[in-house]
């Protein structure tokens, strides 16, 4: 048995041709979203540590890490 | 402009190119002006209608490439056509939702298995989507590679039967690729063979369509 769980309508048809799952999960992945991270100060000169030792910026070594733990 | 018809879904494999290529041979041999517009990347359609360009003595039909979200308003300037064909699909992109909002008819070709039929879902959502703005498309599946009287056959059209849009008679059960090969319709490859036989019928039940 099919079962589809309606989204709402598009208000446009603009929405309705950007609405493609394609095209959304394409945008997820190419656009970036940026928070403050608040962490302790032990943590954060550990992690540079380690980012350092892998010549790799903090930044890359702390996405690399989540990625690993969310995947 | 012509009457449109997308030959669509985002599932792939499931015999879009090759429809769209029968369907386009048939209505040039009745004499119709037929432009064919390809949506999908790979190209499958343009290629075809490259290799059946060179074959002397076959009626032609042009064919376009328009892998952009702006179909629906590019076919307004295709004046000198009877019938527009648009073999759209692979995925759910704004390219996709373009071809299907262009279409007067949407043809979703579907295979006969549960996971075809589960993927053939988000076609059916798109579909409900683009005629919020335009309620006119006529929806219709097409069951591609059956396999006649088989349990399989049987459940996969009772659930294609609960997304409720109609599903045309014919169903296209012999694989046609050779002709396709060749730039030839099944019609013209093999004009007595069983694969002629379901093209026709199918044929004829989409022009009841448009009439």
């Amino acid at each position: 048995m099919a079962i589809t769980a309606k989204k709402p309508a598009p208000t446009s048809a603009e929405e309705f041709l950007s609405g493609g799952k394609a095209e959304v999960h394409l945008r997820d992945e190419m656009e970036q979203k940026t928070f403050l991270l608040r962490m302790p100060k032990s943590l954060w000169k550990t992690a540079k540590a380690k980012a350092q030792e892998e010549e790799i910026t903090l930044h890359e070594y702390i996405l690399r890490a989540l990625k690993k733990d969310i995947q | 402009m012509g009457l449109c018809i997308c030959i669509g879904n985002e599932k792939g494999g499931t015999g879009k190119s090759t429809i769209t290529a029968n369907l386009a041979v048939e209505a040039v041999k009745e004499g119709m002006r037929v432009l064919v517009i390809d949506a999908d990347s790979q190209q499958s359609s343009i290629d075809f209608r490259g290799i059946r360009a060179d074959k002397n003595g076959l009626p032609q039909f042009q064919a376009v490439s328009i892998v952009k979200n702006t179909i629906h308003k590019d076919i307004g300037s295709f004046h000198d056509f009877d019938l527009i064909i648009i073999d759209a699909g692979g995925r759910d992109t704004a390219v996709f939702r373009s071809a299907i909002f262009a279409a007067d008819i949407l043809l979703i070709p579907v295979l006969p298995s549960q996971y075809d039929i589960w993927a053939t879902a988000g076609t059916v959502e798109a579909l409900e989507q683009a005629k919020t703005f335009k309620d006119n498309i006529k929806a219709r599946f097409i069951v591609n590679q059956v396999i006649p009287n088989t349990n399989i056959a049987k459940e996969a059209l009772q659930a294609i039967e609960e997304f409720g849009i109609p599903l045309l008679n014919s169903r296209l059960c012999v694989a046609y690729k050779q002709s396709i090969g060749e730039g030839k319709g099944v019609t013209e490859y093999e004009p007595n063979g069983k694969a002629a036989g379901e093209i026709k019928s199918l044929y004829e039940e989409v022009k009841v369509l448009w009439q």
